[in-house]
């Protein structure tokens, strides 16, 4: 059972004064009054019992054994490698079955995008890099950030982006905007050393 | 900005800077954005709807400020546009002039931006609870946004908790609170120090200084008050800074946030200034023939033409500066009263008296 936090101060607020049919109720400690919108019988489950232990179970005449625990009963079938597993292998994730090796597998390479913590939006970063020397003050960095940008947009072309869809037209502004940095760099660099246009 | 994608629907935010909340089969999903201006890392959060135990918001005054500056500033473009139009005499050149010009494009802006924040509605922020977090949802930043994040999951978070709802005979079944870890669990409130009376001061006198900047016309005046306005700025701002993580709710809290605002809009004024006079200077010593070196007459000359800057050269330039001194001087005697209140005294929680049994292990007697 828990009790509902205050947004401000992270204190717990009192269960008598919480409307359970939502409404505002003020924090003790910080006098704010917070709205609560909702309420789900997660609160007062109990999460701190142990979970309960499995009795055994040996695989019977014909029956599959567990692929990991072969003393056990297989009971499912992992959705992502399709082997037999007996329910201590078994982890549920959303609507699929997964067993614990493939879980800890896509959690550590992050290749299912449903397990991916983070991504570095490299398109972003590219943009922002061939973008940054238009600001007055910083121009001069554009010896560094075009061919950086050019680097990042090439090298990240097929990378994964953000995980809501979108398409490359960041990239390909992004060396759009450092190529024409670069010609201008160059035909600047041309005039000062050769002076072809008086 | 998509709507859907894969089994995910929209609920609020955006692709930039503050990130977005979708709507999953059986969970939400809150994408964390880092970084600006361009959001350069996505973090993914992802909150089963079995284990959602509650969703609050609470007030912000964010609206109520950003309301009051936007009406402020649309009412001084209105008044310097109807002054540029009807070209009064008596009204100082730059009024009728550049300024007047200038608030001809900002008005259209600074309206519209009026009139967005209006329909947005009031700021607020949204926690989603479970048994291990309550976690701020940054995109949820609009009390409409909060109504509506709240009505389109609680029926799924009702369908994957086996339905019903919370009553409020359960709810008084839930044991209080002990006030130990309650006391402890608390952030602690903030402490005044003199850092923050001294910035405050500082803060006051600079904006004075900056009022007064165009109608002086003195080298030690100029650098005094940037040294000033520089102290106070950032005496102000490191104080805040350094209680990032301590409670400061209120009028101080704000006065703070809009003093560290003016603290970076007036450093990046200054930088436009002496781009500015950067420039005169080099267009002057152009027109006499001389090449563009940096020596120190050019910098002392630079600090002159700084320091003699009037309304009749600088313009624009020079009203901006005494707008900014006057917000600090404003934001100075709102945060004055709340740096001299005395900050409460914490008292300890109680230590619970636990004897050890008789078979326990005694304490050694001490001599």
């Amino acid at each position: 059972m828990a009790h509902v936090i205050c947004v401000y101060c992270d204190s717990n607020l009192p269960a008598e004064l919480t409307p359970a049919g939502g409404g505002e109720v003020t924090c003790p400690a910080c006098r704010h009054p917070n709205q609560v919108l909702a309420l789900f019988p997660a609160l007062l489950k109990t999460w701190s019992v142990n979970p309960p232990l499995l009795a055994d179970d040996p695989p019977g005449e014909g029956e599959a054994a567990c692929f990991y625990s072969p003393n056990r009963r297989a009971t499912t079938m992992c959705d992502h490698c399709g082997v037999l597993i007996s329910d201590v292998w078994t982890a549920a994730w959303g609507s699929k079955t997964l067993c614990l090796k493939c879980l800890e597998h896509l959690r550590e390479e992050g290749r299912d995008p449903g397990f991916q913590s983070s991504r570095i939006q490299w398109d972003n970063l590219a943009l922002f890099l061939a973008c940054l020397p238009f600001t007055i003050i910083i121009w001069p960095v554009m010896v560094v950030t075009a061919p950086a940008s050019i680097f990042l947009a090439l090298w990240h072309w097929n990378s994964p982006r953000s995980m809501i869809p979108r398409g490359r037209w960041r990239l390909g502004f992004a060396v759009l905007l450092a190529l024409t940095q670069l010609a201008l760099l160059i035909i600047g660099l041309v005039q000062v050393l050769f002076h072809p246009f008086g | 900005m998509k709507k859907t994608f894969g089994e995910y629907r929209y609920i609020a935010g955006s692709a930039r800077v503050r990130g977005s909340v979708w709507e999953g089969a059986d969970h939400l999903l809150y994408i964390e954005t880092k970084g600006y201006p361009a959001a350069c890392l996505e973090s993914y959060r992802r909150i089963d709807y079995a284990r959602v135990q509650a969703i609050t918001y609470g007030r912000t005054s964010t609206w109520a400020w950003n309301l009051a500056w936007q009406i402020l500033v649309t009412l001084a473009c209105g008044f310097m546009v109807a002054q540029f139009w009807l070209k009064k005499e008596q009204w100082p050149a730059f009024f009728t002039g550049e300024l007047g010009g200038s608030a001809v494009l900002l008005l259209p802006v600074v309206l519209l931006a009026l009139i967005i924040n209006g329909f947005r509605g009031p700021t607020c922020v949204c926690h989603i609870q479970t048994a291990v977090q309550s976690l701020r949802l940054k995109p949820v930043c609009r009390v409409r946004d909060a109504k509506k994040l709240a009505s389109r999951i609680a029926a799924a978070c009702q369908q994957h908790q086996g339905g019903g709802t919370v009553t409020q005979e359960q709810l008084l079944s839930i044991p209080a609170f002990d006030p130990g870890p309650f006391a402890l669990q608390m952030k602690r409130p903030f402490i005044r120090t003199p850092a923050l009376i001294w910035g405050f001061v500082l803060l006051l006198a600079g904006g004075c200084l900056a009022i007064a900047e165009p109608y002086v016309d003195s080298l030690p005046f100029f650098i005094a008050d940037v040294i000033i306005n520089l102290s106070g700025g950032t005496l102000l701002v490191v104080t805040r800074m350094r209680n990032a993580r301590v409670m400061m709710a209120g009028i101080l809290g704000s006065t703070l946030k809009a003093v560290t605002r003016n603290f970076v809009f007036g450093l990046l004024l200054s930088a436009g200034l002496y781009i500015y006079a950067s420039i005169t200077i080099s267009q002057e010593m152009v027109s006499r023939g001389r090449a563009v070196q940096i020596d120190d007459e050019v910098t002392l000359s630079l600090l002159r033409w700084l320091s003699h800057a009037s309304f009749d050269e600088i313009h624009v330039w020079a009203a901006v500066v005494m707008v900014v001194g006057g917000i600090n001087v404003f934001l100075a005697l709102l945060g004055l009263p709340f740096a001299f209140r005395p900050t409460p005294v914490a008292v300890p929680p109680p230590v619970p008296t636990n004897p050890p049994a008789a078979n326990e292990l005694q304490p050694p007697s001490l001599p």
